[in-house]
């Protein structure tokens, strides 16, 4: 997995690539816990991210979690398999999804 | 030296340099850094050996010799690039040294440097191979090796012209300075100049520097003032020497004289020429007699009839007392000097300074370069030591402690050639085992924990089957696998009231004891709300406020909930983020059971559940399960999928439901093969009967 920033002002864009995992999300959720400051509009790119587990639903949940408190938040460029993922637990009724 | 040899002189030292910085780039940044060790040593090698004959051919003219920068070439091939390369330029040096002497290259050195340059070739090479494990001495080093091949070089010189040393010390006073520095220096910039190029710090920090470079330094510093001081020394000793046997001589000579004059019995004048004539001081030093009136009577020089005026001896004469050494100036030439003045007449014994220092200086000479030689030998004594005795040692024991912190604590340093050593290796050794002990304890109480959790939880889930043996209208069977001790997924099912079975299965994100943990809460939560006798839509609803509350750790529990009315078959559900389940028909055919799920349980508090309904025939069974089944994945890395589940389903659509259970399980774990079981597997099959 790798995860690449993008800092606009306010506007935080996390790009997340490869396979987001038990062993991978602690890394994105470190990465959120160090960027969210003062951010108010945070976009997830995730169109080359090719797989999530739980473990990854959770980092996004809580991330989404922060952002309600301080703003909003974006996952765009979801792939199909990805997608599938939101639809099935039910996270399409509460993140703010563009697919690719 | 003329300004021309000058700028001849610091040509030849850069050579080197230059060639240094063009192999290197070549090898650096071509296609020729890829070619064979062997070929690429050989062109280095021809290259240098260029190097050496263009200073051969293009050094200075001195005396019998030709000062030359031929040997830096050589030892920078061997100390900057490789031992092969060495060899192969000190050879092309020497050789074409040979045969350059055909042509008027300094045949009295011949020998001595054509020996040389091969020698130096063959001794970088094993310096870099014996001493420096094949890499490039620091600049410092190198200096002194530039200095002790060059040193090596004069000697020889020596050694070569035995029956000639005067001739040979002469050509070794003139070169040894200006060739001495300019090969140490050409070979310390060569070594330089690889260093800027690949940009290391000319001075690395000291967790950087290795304990060889360090030690090093130290000796370079400590030998250089070892090498001054008894330099010195021998230097005053061999001075005070030279002074003492020059006045003897001179004492001799005028005492001898004046006892001549003295006891002549006939004609003075006729006697001191006999006198003069006879004797000689030194080799070619001799008396001068003069009168009273200061004119010279005799002399074993061309001053005869001059006055002592004329030679400039009499101001010397006139401030110098009797029998005491003094020195003066004879037509340019200095000299030691004694006078004695007996019957009016100044005796006088003159000796050369040059004659009187020749054996001081060429002993000086031969000590000092023999001192050099003694001193690097010592050098490369004590570093080859120390990098034996510690060097080594520390890396062995480093080598150890890698392997230890690669997992294996069975690894023991085994360093026992010194008691420091010895003790080191056996405390590191102590230290592993307890840490060894203590991590095997600690895996001993865990385990037990485990074991504990792992019974706790399985005693959670109904484990009796057939529950409800009295029961005829459904049959119910449950399995879960757990990939480690204990898992994160569960089931359930109780009977609400006569007419109304809940059942569920459920899946904690996360593994280990958290979703263990997470998972006795969450079924304990929907279990007592369902009891309460809410509608399942409520029981996910509530559930899920409860579950978000003091969820700290964030976790969440996908949950696939139905509630069947066992009179009519209709099923009432809610999916909290869970897998869709099966529906088996009694005709065989099977089919997702699809609705858009809700948001999973311990996500977001305060959202509502949708209800959805299922009708089921007698004879039809719902399978419920996993991601674990779904999600299992063999060795090519291929998931067993919804597409497969189905297939096993409808080939055991007629068993009993706990072997359509276990054929699932069983089937997954063919599929798995070799691989490891990822997830935790669940599975629970319900049939409904009917007929009541």
């Amino acid at each position: 997995m790798e995860i690449t920033q993008q800092l606009d002002g306010s506007k935080l864009t996390i790009s997340i690539s490869g396979r987001l995992n038990t062993s991978t999300s602690p890394q994105l959720e470190a990465t959120l816990g160090e960027s969210l400051g003062g951010i108010s509009d945070l976009v997830l790119d995730l169109g080359d991210l090719d797989y999530i587990s739980s473990a990854g639903l959770r980092v996004i949940l809580s991330a989404q979690k922060a952002m309600n408190r301080q703003g909003v938040m974006k996952v765009c460029n979801v792939k199909p398999e990805v997608y599938e993922v939101f639809v099935m637990t039910g996270f399409v009724d509460f993140l703010n999804i563009e697919q690719s | 030296m003329s300004s021309l040899a000058l700028f001849q002189f610091a040509f030849a030292t850069l050579l080197p340099v230059v060639v240094t910085v063009v192999m290197h780039l070549l090898q650096h940044r071509t296609v020729f850094g890829q070619q064979p060790f062997f070929v690429q040593q050989i062109v280095i090698g021809l290259a240098f050996g260029g190097v050496a004959i263009f200073g051969t051919e293009f050094g200075i003219p001195a005396l019998d010799a030709t000062m030359n920068v031929r040997d830096a070439a050589p030892l920078a091939a061997g100390l900057v690039f490789g031992w092969p390369a060495g060899v192969l330029a000190g050879v092309i040096g020497g050789v074409e040294r040979w045969f350059a002497a055909l042509w008027g290259k300094g045949m009295f050195t011949r020998l001595a440097c054509s020996v040389a340059t091969v020698l130096v070739g063959f001794y970088a090479a094993a310096l870099r191979k014996l001493l420096f494990d094949n890499k490039r001495p620091t600049a410092l080093v190198a200096f002194g090796v530039g200095v002790v091949g060059e040193v090596l070089h004069l000697l020889l010189i020596f050694l070569t012209n035995t029956s000639h040393t005067e001739r040979a010390f002469s050509v070794v006073r003139v070169c040894s300075a200006p060739m001495i520095l300019c090969n140490g220096l050409a070979v310390m910039l060569c070594v330089l100049v690889v260093s800027l190029l690949q940009r290391e710090p000319l001075r690395s920090a000291p967790q950087e520097r290795p304990l060889a470079h360090s030690i090093q330094a130290w000796m370079c510093v400590v030998m250089a003032a070892g090498f001054v001081v008894t330099t010195l020394f021998t230097f005053s000793v061999q001075s005070r020497l030279m002074v003492e046997q020059t006045t003897a001589l001179l004492r001799l000579n005028v005492e001898d004289a004046r006892k001549a004059i003295v006891g002549a019995t006939n004609d003075v004048e006729q006697q001191i020429v006999v006198i003069v004539q006879d004797r000689h001081v030194g080799e070619s030093g001799g008396l001068v007699v003069a009168d009273s009136e200061g004119t010279i009577k005799s002399t074993y020089d061309t001053m005869n009839g001059k006055s002592l005026d004329d030679t400039g001896l009499s101001d010397v004469l006139s401030i110098t007392k009797p029998n005491t050494l003094f020195v003066a100036s004879l037509a340019g030439v200095p000299a030691y000097g004694m006078y004695l003045v007996a019957e009016g007449y100044h005796i006088i014994a003159l000796l050369p300074v040059s004659e009187a220092q020749f054996s001081r200086n060429v002993a000086m000479l031969v000590t000092t370069f023999m001192e050099v030689l003694v001193f690097a030998a010592l050098f490369a004594a004590v570093y080859s030591l120390i990098k034996i005795l510690v060097v080594h040692k520390i890396m062995r024991v480093n080598g150890t402690l890698g392997q230890i912190m690669d997992g294996d604590l069975d690894a023991q340093v085994d360093v026992r050639s010194n008691k420091e050593f010895a003790l080191l290796s056996q405390d590191i050794n102590l230290a592993v085992e307890a840490l060894k002990n203590a991590i095997a304890d600690a895996e001993a109480r865990f385990d037990a924990d485990l074991e504990y959790a792992r019974t706790i939880q399985r005693s959670a889930l109904p484990m009796v089957f057939p529950p409800y043996p009295n029961r005829k209208e459904f049959q119910i069977f449950a399995l879960m696998d757990p990939a480690n001790e204990v898992g994160g997924d569960f089931y359930d099912f109780y009977l609400l009231d006569e007419e109304h079975l809940a059942f569920l299965v459920a899946d904690v994100s996360g593994k280990g004891i958290p979703a263990a943990m997470f998972m006795m809460r969450a079924k304990t939560v929907l279990k007592n709300l369902a009891e309460s006798g809410l509608p399942v839509e409520e029981v996910l609803a509530r559930g899920n406020d409860q579950i978000c509350e003091g969820n700290e750790a964030e976790m969440f529990v996908t949950c696939w909930m139905g509630v069947i009315d066992l009179a009519t078959g209709c099923v009432a559900f809610g999916n909290a983020g869970h897998n869709p389940p099966v529906i088996i028909r009694g005709d065989g055919t099977c089919e997702l059971c699809k609705v858009r799920p809700n948001m999973v349980l311990g996500g977001i508090q305060g959202i509502p559940y949708r209800r959805h309904e299922l009708d089921m025939q007698p004879g039809d069974v719902l399978f419920l399960y996993t991601d674990g089944v779904t999600e299992a994945t063999n060795e090519q890395e291929e998931l067993f999928g919804e597409k497969r589940l189905l297939e096993v389903l409808g080939a055991c659509a007629d068993n009993d439901v706990e072997d359509i259970c276990k054929l699932v399980h069983a089937s997954v774990d063919e599929y798995v093969g070799a691989a490891l079981q990822f997830d935790d597997i669940t599975a629970l099959a319900l049939r409904f009967v009917g007929g009541k």
